[in-house]
């Protein structure tokens, strides 16, 4: 499913990093809205706080004075008395006395904190009932709650600019004994941009926190295991025995040092069956060479010569088997070669054979020992079963293609993939006098698979049998 | 060393192999010693008056290689090398580490008799060794070399050439300058094999010049003399 997705990245060390880094982005958002909640809850309470433990002093003051708590003049100046010190640093809490509630449509009721100031009038002793705490815009209280806090808010402005309007305020209503309502504001403290710059700081601390570390960890993943990925896919291309040094964390390094260790045993395995084939070809070579030797002793020229083709094509056939057994394993260079002197070079070898060097040169990067030996198949093929090869050559994007076409019968179509089983034989009655190991096809069509080609076999509308053989450029 | 009876040391580890081998030799007219290893082959070559050498490159022991090159570095007599092995490689360190010529097992005795006499040949005439046991040849930036077999263009590209054409070349480049008549070039490109060399000669020249001439209708390299033969003409560096 998440291969659909279009951003989804496919390698391990995008994958570590995307979810990594949407899970920390995700977290954080949840933060950041819990955080903002909390400030202006925070900011809520402390509001209130100060307006209760304000209008209670002011209750407590005026009964302790003896003044009769209703009358409005004396807590207006008793608060306008204080010292512009301390109006400074407190929050400015306005208090009127009227004959009602203040009642705004929009507001807030704060139950939790309406009960925790009902508690404190009632352990302080106070007597108001009622109490009723509410938030409100600002621009919704009345101007005798408004106007003066403002005031002392722009004032507080001129002095520290950075300070922001208030837009929220905290309004108490409560019931004094006789009958009267105190109601008194005060302005929550906006929030600060500040603490959204903090936030936005905090994050990106965090993502350099942990992306870093995690991305580093995952390239100690991710490299080795690409490394070790491109080292499996170049097993038995090459003759490399050089080991991948194990890296990464220990899961990673075990699987390298395993690989390392099945490599290894794998090598040596080829390594003794080159060393096998080697022994096998030179210990029947010894023998033939001996035998080889005594045939010239028969005095008949006939069995003589017999005898002697024989001891060749086993010899042949030897030769052969030990060119597939080690094609991989060729110890021959690439080189750059003109490919048209080749097939004419193989070419001048056999009768008849058709071929024009063409008139632009066909260059390639091969193995000419191998490319002979194949061509050599192919032209002896022709000639043996279709009387004639006639050879042309076609090079197009990278890829060079050789047909070699005879005058013979063709194969029947359902024959012709089992043609490059090895030890096969176009004609199963043929006698062995035809030469050949019945490997021609098999070593001709892997050296052209060895030089990224191919050789296909197929029947020509005017008859006869093409052999196509490609190899890249 | 014109003895009616040259005297070869067979040098093989192969009982099976040395013993025919020596018989049939024998049998062609030559004086035959043998030596199953490269230490005895040693101390046959300080008591004997050996014309020849036929030395197996593998055996147990010190092998055929350094043998050879040893009788090589002591003005020592000529070596043929009896190899398993076809690869070019084997035949090319054979060749410069001091070797007249090679056979490869399982070899013709024939072959291997004709080669030997090819060898005396040159030998009593007091020829120095063929060019084509590794010369390198240079001209208008194309590369003949004799012992890989091969020529490369001045862009460095391998033109592979049949080993007649190959042949011809190398008697024409060898002798740059001369005017070679056809029988001439029959002579000097007729296999080793000593059979008769089959194509024509005009037939493959004109091959050569299709591989190595800009303009094979206006040959600058090989040119044809009227009445003559052929010459090679652009000038030629040995290397």
């Amino acid at each position: 499913m998440l291969r659909g997705f279009r951003f989804w990245p496919r390698s391990l060390y995008g994958q570590i990093l995307l979810v990594t880094a949407s899970a920390l982005l995700i977290a954080q958002s949840i933060n950041a809205t819990l955080l903002i909640f909390g400030v202006r809850n925070r900011a809520v309470s402390e509001t209130a706080a100060m307006v209760v433990s304000r209008v209670a002093n002011q209750i407590e003051r005026l009964e302790a004075e003896g003044t009769p708590v209703g009358e409005p003049d004396r807590w207006f100046k008793r608060q306008d008395s204080r010292s512009g010190e301390r109006r400074r640093r407190s929050p400015p809490v306005a208090i009127t006395v009227d004959t009602g509630p203040i009642l705004i449509e929009r507001s807030d009721i704060q139950e939790e904190i309406s009960e925790r100031a009902q508690e404190f009038f009632r352990q302080g002793e106070i007597k108001v009932s009622a109490v009723r705490i509410s938030t409100v815009s600002v621009k919704l209280l009345p101007a005798a709650l408004r106007e003066a806090q403002l005031r002392r808010w722009n004032g507080g402005r001129m002095r520290d600019p950075n300070l922001r309007a208030p837009n929220r305020a905290v309004l108490l209503s409560a019931q004094l004994p006789d009958g009267t309502w105190v109601n008194a504001a005060g302005l929550v403290r906006p929030d600060e941009g500040a603490s959204i710059f903090a936030l936005l700081l905090q994050t990106f601390t965090l993502f350099i926190a942990v992306m870093i570390p995690l991305a580093l960890v995952a390239r100690r993943i991710a490299d080795p295991l690409n490394k070790l990925t491109q080292r499996v896919q170049r097993v038995g291309l090459t003759d490399e025995v050089d080991v991948l040094q194990p890296a990464g964390p220990d899961d990673v390094k075990q699987l390298i040092e395993a690989f390392n260790a099945m490599h290894a045993r794998v090598s040596a395995l080829l390594g003794e069956k080159d060393v096998m084939l080697g022994a096998i070809g030179h210990d029947l070579k010894t023998p033939l060479a001996a035998l080889r030797v005594r045939i010239e002793s028969v005095d008949d020229d006939d069995e003589r010569e017999k005898m002697a083709a024989t001891v060749d094509e086993m010899v042949t056939i030897l030769d052969d088997i030990l060119t597939l057994a080690r094609l991989g394993k060729s110890g021959e260079a690439l080189q750059t070669v003109d490919i048209g002197a080749l097939i004419e070079s193989v070419a001048g070898e056999f009768e008849p054979v058709e071929f024009e060097m063409p008139d632009t040169r066909v260059i390639a990067s091969i193995r000419p020992v191998l490319l002979r030996r194949a061509l050599r198949n192919l032209i002896g093929n022709a000639i043996l079963y279709g009387r004639v090869a006639a050879i042309q050559i076609d090079s197009s994007a990278n890829l060079v293609t050789i047909n070699i076409d005879d005058r013979g019968p063709g194969i029947d179509p359902t024959q012709i993939e089992s043609m490059f089983e090895p030890f096969t034989r176009a004609e199963k009655s043929r006698s062995r006098s035809t030469g050949g190991s019945g490997l021609g096809l098999t070593i001709s069509r892997a050296i052209a698979r060895a030089h990224g080609g191919d050789l296909t076999l197929s029947n020509r509308e005017e008859g006869g049998l093409r052999a196509t053989f490609s190899f890249q450029g | 060393m014109n003895k009616s009876r040259p005297h070869l040391l067979l040098v093989d580890d192969e009982a099976s192999i040395r013993d025919p081998l020596g018989k049939y030799l024998e049998r062609q007219g030559f004086r035959v010693s043998d030596a199953p290893d490269a230490s005895t082959a040693r101390s046959m070559l300080l008591s004997y008056d050996i014309d020849l050498v036929l030395l197996d490159i593998m055996m147990p022991g010190e092998d055929g290689l350094s043998l050879c090159r040893h009788i090589s570095a002591n003005d020592g007599p000529p070596v043929i090398l009896l190899t398993a092995k076809s690869e070019e490689t084997d035949r090319i360190i054979g060749l410069e580490i001091g070797a007249d010529d090679y056979v490869v097992k399982p070899f013709s005795p024939r072959e291997l008799v004709a080669r030997v006499k090819v060898v005396l040949r040159r030998i009593s005439s007091g020829a120095p060794k063929p060019d084509r046991m590794g010369e390198v040849f240079s001209f208008a930036g194309w590369t003949l070399n004799t012992a890989e077999q091969s020529l490369h263009d001045p862009d460095g590209v391998l033109i592979p050439l049949s080993s007649g054409e190959h042949r011809m070349l190398e008697a024409l480049v060898s002798r740059a300058g001369h005017i070679l008549s056809r029988d001439q070039l029959l002579d000097l490109t007729r296999g080793r094999e000593g059979g008769p060399f089959d194509r024509a000669i005009d037939n493959q020249v004109s091959r050569l010049r299709r591989k190595i001439e800009a303009d094979p209708k206006d040959p600058q390299h090989i040119k044809t003399i009227w009445g003559g033969g052929y010459r090679f003409s652009t000038e030629v560096k040995r290397l």
